[in-house]
């Protein structure tokens, strides 16, 4: 046991509540003591709670110890408590950029930039997703197919245990419903290392890129702005060398059981009884904003389900507080017009709740009247799945 | 989230959860905590009771000088943080409630929970139990009493 | 400003089944102006309406929607009813069940217009 190790642990014994664990599980983390480590991070947080760098320091024991998903969920309340927490999100960009998902990586490095500008490391690695994700080339940015280059030498930004083998990632499954995933050779669990350099192999050649270029032209800075309740990051698609494991859940843990899902596939007519079968423009959610069926497509033509599920949870969660608070009772719906159209928010059942977008000119009513219908097939839905 | 009394628990809890709150200090109005929430050292534990019940009690004194028979609650907006405190009467006499949010609430929200919880505080309290005389000593004992009570049982 | 707005308040609160109606800055969740019926509180009303319409304001975006211009929260025993006034304030009612939504929505919009000064 180094001296370093020997000084903290004293000083952990002799003042139980102080911040000295953090230190501690730090220097046994890096000397590869994780049990050791994990120990004094799980009672760190046990004891600290509301501290961030108590479940900073327990997120990256976690990825060091090979469970990525338990660690995603430690940088989550991470973020619950500091948002701006540049350690939560580097670690999230790296677990991303493990998965495959580039887009999402690059966000949190953008994150991670706008309260750390000065951060070398995470410069260097978001410019090379960058270029891994066209942004340099002017192509636009997808979570689509790009292959990790085999032959690309891998870079250590800072002090690295081994490289990464290079793997071809699948492309990134959309989220609602989560699919399982092929496996695929794991990267070392020590990948993630002293202070969580993120590797990624250079751009070749071949890519036409000018490194002076890609070494000053920093993304730009994307300060996050101020979120009532953070709506919970879609989780990460994450392979292992071992059997297929299904994704880690994108929310903190529900107090309620999930809902269980009717078998087959569900298209509008059955899912929300239009006449078409159409399920566009129709988003079904339950309380953890997750999508359980339906479509919403932006202008641009991305698919932008899952994201307002997520923000309209919080906002249903909003109206059923505002309606109980103000002694109005249970709500029942939440309407709202803007210039392009409008949304119609109402309860499907006790656990899942529905929104409805309506077309410009398209009556307040007849929204209503869409949505209150499409409620109701979709409440009988999610019953026919439970009671299955 | 700690509290030297556990019927506190329940109030203290719902406050918090209703209205995202990041620290929550209840305290005697002569500084002696009484429950926290968000709080990561005791050292700050007491500098902020000391300070939160001399800023109610400066301001008092000049409500008075003033006239204007005191003041509901004091706020202190900052840039990305805001405090409020809150006097409140209870049956063992005046308590203080400290509250420091950030940019996920806003302070009509926590006015409104913070008054609930003084409502709810004042109205579950249990009468006081005897206590010996106090002197100089014995009050440095109850103070770390009260903030081993609130650092020592992990939430 | 507030005496144009406190009179279109007033206004409103008289179409029949509005129980209150209040000018919130939307920041702060605070009270700017009120004509409210005994019985109704309203401080948690700015408070609650303004948390709500500012999540809206958040997630209708990214729908593909402009902010809300008019929002109605339906609930069992009641509603409530609110319109952003430029980017700070909030003008906000609170009713019956059974009340002329339509014509509630008219004198909002008419107190927006007092305030904003149009």
């Amino acid at each position: 046991m180094s001296e370093r190790i020997r000084r903290l642990t004293h000083a952990v014994a002799e003042e139980p509540e102080g911040l000295a664990f953090l230190d501690l599980g730090d220097a046994l983390r890096r000397e590869g003591l994780l049990d050791a480590a994990w120990r004094v991070a799980t009672s760190g947080v046990k004891r600290h709670p509301a501290l961030p760098d108590a479940h900073d320091l327990l997120a990256r024991v976690q990825s060091d110890r090979g469970h990525p998903d338990l660690a995603f969920e430690s940088w989550l309340n991470v973020l619950d408590l500091d948002m701006h927490h540049v350690g939560a999100h580097r670690g999230l960009a790296f677990l991303y950029y493990q998965a495959g998902d580039f887009a999402r990586a690059a966000d949190h490095l953008d994150a991670a930039l706008a309260h750390d500008p000065s951060d070398e490391g995470a410069q260097l690695a978001r410019v090379r997703l960058r270029v891994l994700l066209g942004e340099v080339t002017g192509e636009s940015r997808t979570a689509e197919h790009v292959p990790i280059r085999p032959d690309a030498p891998t870079v250590e930004m800072g002090a690295v245990a081994t490289p990464a083998p290079a793997a071809t990632v699948t492309p990134v499954a959309e989220l609602a419903p989560p699919a399982p995933t092929p496996p695929a050779p794991e990267p070392p669990a020590a990948a993630l290392a002293d202070d969580h350099t993120i590797e990624m192999p250079l751009p070749t050649a071949g890519d036409a890129v000018d490194a002076a270029e890609l070494v000053t032209s920093v993304a730009p800075l994307v300060p996050r702005e101020p979120i009532d309740a953070p709506p919970p990051p879609p989780a990460p698609v994450v392979v292992t060398e071992a059997a297929a494991v299904a994704p880690p859940a994108a929310a903190p843990p529900a107090a309620e059981a999930s809902l269980s899902m009717p078998a087959g596939d569900a298209n509008g007519a059955q899912l929300f009884g239009t006449v078409d079968g159409s399920a566009e423009g129709l988003v079904l959610f339950d309380a953890n904003g997750l999508r359980l069926g339906g479509t919403l497509h932006a202008r641009a033509g991305e698919d932008v389900g899952d994201e307002v599920a997520a923000l309209l949870a919080g906002v249903a969660r909003e109206a059923a507080r505002t309606a109980s608070l103000l002694g109005l009772g249970a709500w029942q719906a939440l309407a709202a017009e803007s210039a392009e159209g409008t949304i119609f928010v109402v309860p499907a059942g006790e656990r899942a709740t529905l929104l409805a977008v309506g077309q410009p000119g398209q009556p307040l009513g007849r929204v209503a009247i869409t949505a209150d219908r499409a409620a109701r097939h979709a409440r009988r839905w999610l019953e026919a799945g439970e009671g299955a | 989230m700690s509290t030297v009394e556990p019927w506190l628990a329940g109030p203290l809890g719902r406050f918090v959860d209703e209205s995202a709150t990041r620290i929550t200090l209840l305290m005697t109005a002569a500084g002696q905590v009484v429950a926290q929430h968000g709080f990561t050292r005791r050292v700050d534990v007491m500098a902020a009771a000391a300070l939160g019940a001399g800023i109610v009690a400066s301001t008092e004194a000049m409500a008075r000088m003033l006239g204007a028979g005191g003041f509901a609650t004091l706020a202190h907006q900052g840039r990305t943080q805001s405090l409020v405190l809150l006097p409140f009467a209870t049956p063992r006499g005046r308590w203080i409630a400290l509250v420091v949010f950030g940019r996920e609430t806003t302070i009509g929200l926590v006015q409104v929970f913070l008054e609930r919880l003084a409502a709810e505080v004042a109205a579950d309290m249990p009468p006081e139990p005897a206590r010996a005389p106090l002197t100089a000593e014995r009050f440095e004992q109850e103070l770390q009493d009260s903030l081993r009570n609130l650092f020592g049982r992990a939430s | 400003m507030i005496d144009a707005a406190q009179d279109a308040l007033d206004r409103l609160t008289r179409v029949r089944g509005v129980r209150g109606a209040l000018l919130v800055s939307t920041e702060d969740g605070l009270v700017v102006a009120e004509a409210i019926m005994e019985g109704v509180a309203a401080k948690p009303i700015a408070a609650l309406a303004a948390s709500t319409l500012t999540r809206l304001a958040r997630a209708m975006p990214r729908a593909g929607l402009r902010a809300p211009q008019f929002v109605q929260l339906r609930a069992e025993r009641g509603m409530m009813l609110a319109a952003p006034a430029g980017d700070d304030l909030l003008v906000v009612a609170i009713a019956d069940p059974t009340v002329n939504v339509g014509l509630v929505r008219l004198e909002l919009l008419d107190v927006v217009a007092a305030v904003v000064g149009r």
